[in-house]
């Protein structure tokens, strides 16, 4: 194993060459040393390393920017920090920021720094393996989305001759057709209605399942707000109401999903409802490490526990068509798009005693924060 | 213009049920119009090269055989005598690159194919709305 050490302090270069040559080591340990950022550079171009042992004092870098630059300039070698500073939370930027450990100088014995080591190189074998099969799963999704995306336009060709053609023959023929021949011919652009719903429904559920090009700060309550006054005739009609019970906090999102999330929640609610006076509340349920939880609960007729997965599927009904219209994609694009924006959704419901819908979503805070939560990703 | 002389509306447009569609479209509208039909690009393209041809109209689906809507639309749009000539892009897609670059090879308007026949009407009454009664273009003939 070939170790490249940066340090500038020729003392403490020593010293750490020496612990590990009293190892009794598996493997042969090599060293090069650089005592410099921009030396260390130059000699992996001349010859290649399997980890690197960085301190972050250098005489042309200083701090963790000395981590950022190594891991810009060497990003698929393993770099140990090895620093004078005993910093927690120092040290777990260094993680974050792909360090694969944080050592402190003279707080460590030959051979726990020679397992460190040795288990950096592996982490980051296994790391850089899971990096490729989250790329390959990302590329194969993007495809996915891509194939269902055209696939559902494609469809739309045919269906127009047919939606198209049902009612030419109806318009010109209808008279020589008796009832039953009429009827026939209904359905068929009844059908076609409902596939043209559904192949919308798919591009929504493909273009939403996406996540968002950019996120932002979203106000849920004007989100609310509006899908009540786009459905304001409907809520009259049927004599229901919809209300917002307190505060919602804005979220980290963006305006279409949330949009179609609680649209769909709230059009659901007052559908799937047989009380008198349907009602839908939108409250917020609380805040847990940054992921808020608003709750949509309504006074409809429920759902039995052994549905509570399979309504979330796509074109999944549990009712008969003539009973609730729709094409039983509603719940899938909701789930979808909360995903899609770091989020996910929960149901808790009994057949007679209503719905709620947990809706769990990133909470917008203030940007300063919000860098530092950024970084909690999966270090590459 | 002449409110009571019959206009001519050009379509190129493979899909002969498309055409149907289309056809039975412009039935339904106000102005009455006779339909000139192309069923690919070379065809479109040779039909709008007559001397004598000037509609008042033109309709093309971007994905024709042979030469497509936009190659077609491309050298149209060189024709001084064509000039005036309102050329409304059709397709099944929403593409943004197809939008973009009929916008950019100067056509008037660019229409997504409706799936829904009442629709497709709609829209032939809006651009007939819009290029006859609004516009107002002036003509050369």
């Amino acid at each position: 194993m070939r170790i490249l050490l940066v340090e500038d302090n020729a003392g403490d270069a020593r010293l750490i060459e020496e612990m590990l040559r009293d190892v009794p080591a598996a493997v042969q340990i090599e060293f090069a040393g650089a005592a410099s950022l921009g030396v260390a550079l130059e000699r992996l171009e001349a010859e290649p390393c399997d980890v690197v042992l960085l301190d972050l004092g250098l005489p042309d870098s200083q701090g963790l920017d000395t981590l950022v630059a190594a891991r810009e300039r060497m990003p698929d070698l393993p770099i140990v920090v090895m620093t004078g500073f005993d910093d927690e939370e120092r040290a777990l930027r260094a993680l974050h920021l792909g360090a694969q450990d944080y050592l402190v100088k003279g707080r460590i014995e030959s051979e726990p720094l020679a397992r460190a080591i040795r288990y950096a190189v592996e982490r980051n074998e296994i790391t850089a393996q899971l990096n490729q099969t989250m790329h390959e799963l990302e590329t194969r999704t993007e495809e996915m989305e891509s194939f269902t995306y055209s696939v559902s336009h494609d469809l739309k060709e045919p269906l127009r001759t047919l939606e198209a053609f049902s009612g030419f023959l109806l318009e010109d023929y209808g008279d020589v057709l008796d009832e039953q021949g009429r009827d026939y011919l209904e359905r068929l652009g009844q059908a076609s209605a409902r596939l043209k719903d559904m192949i919308e429904k798919l591009l929504t559920l493909s273009r939403l399942g996406r996540r968002p090009p950019e996120v932002e700060r979203v106000d849920v309550r004007q989100v609310v707000e509006g899908i009540i006054a786009v459905n304001q005739f409907t809520i009259d009609e049927r004599h229901a109401e919809v209300v917002i019970d307190g505060d919602l906090p804005p979220v980290l999102g963006d305006l279409s999903r949330l949009e179609q999330i609680f649209g769909n929640l709230i059009g659901n609610g007052l559908k799937f409802n047989q009380s008198e006076r349907p009602g839908v509340t939108v409250k917020l349920e609380g805040t847990v490490d940054g992921i808020v939880t608003f709750a949509v609960t309504d006074n409809g007729i429920g759902i039995a526990e052994e549905y509570h997965e399979r309504i979330f599927g796509v074109f999944q009904r549990l009712h008969l068509r003539e009973e609730y219209e729709g094409t039983g994609a509603g719940l899938a694009i909701v789930k979808r798009a909360a995903n899609a924006l770091g989020g996910s959704i929960e149901l808790r419901s009994a057949p007679g005693e209503g719905s709620t819908f947990l809706v769990n979503l990133p909470l917008y805070e203030l940007p300063h924060r919000l860098s530092i939560k950024r970084k909690t990703g999966v270090a590459a | 213009m002449n409110k009571f002389r019959r206009l001519t509306v050009f379509l190129a447009e493979d899909n002969p049920d498309d055409i149907e569609i289309a056809r039975r479209a412009f039935k339904r509208s106000k102005l009455g119009c006779d339909l000139v039909i192309a069923r690919d690009g070379e065809e479109a393209l040779k039909k709008l090269s007559e001397p004598s041809f000037h509609p008042d109209f033109a309709i093309m689906d971007i994905n024709l055989p042979k030469l497509t809507g936009l190659q077609v639309l491309e050298r149209v749009r060189k024709e001084k005598r064509l000039i005036g000539v309102p050329f409304v892009m059709l397709s099944a897609s929403d593409r943004e690159e197809d939008v973009r670059a009929s916008y950019e090879l100067c056509a008037n308007s660019y229409i997504q194919k409706p799936v829904v026949f009442e629709d497709f009407v709609e829209t032939i009454a809006v651009l007939e709305k819009y290029w006859f009664e609004v516009a107002r273009l002036p003509r050369s003939t």
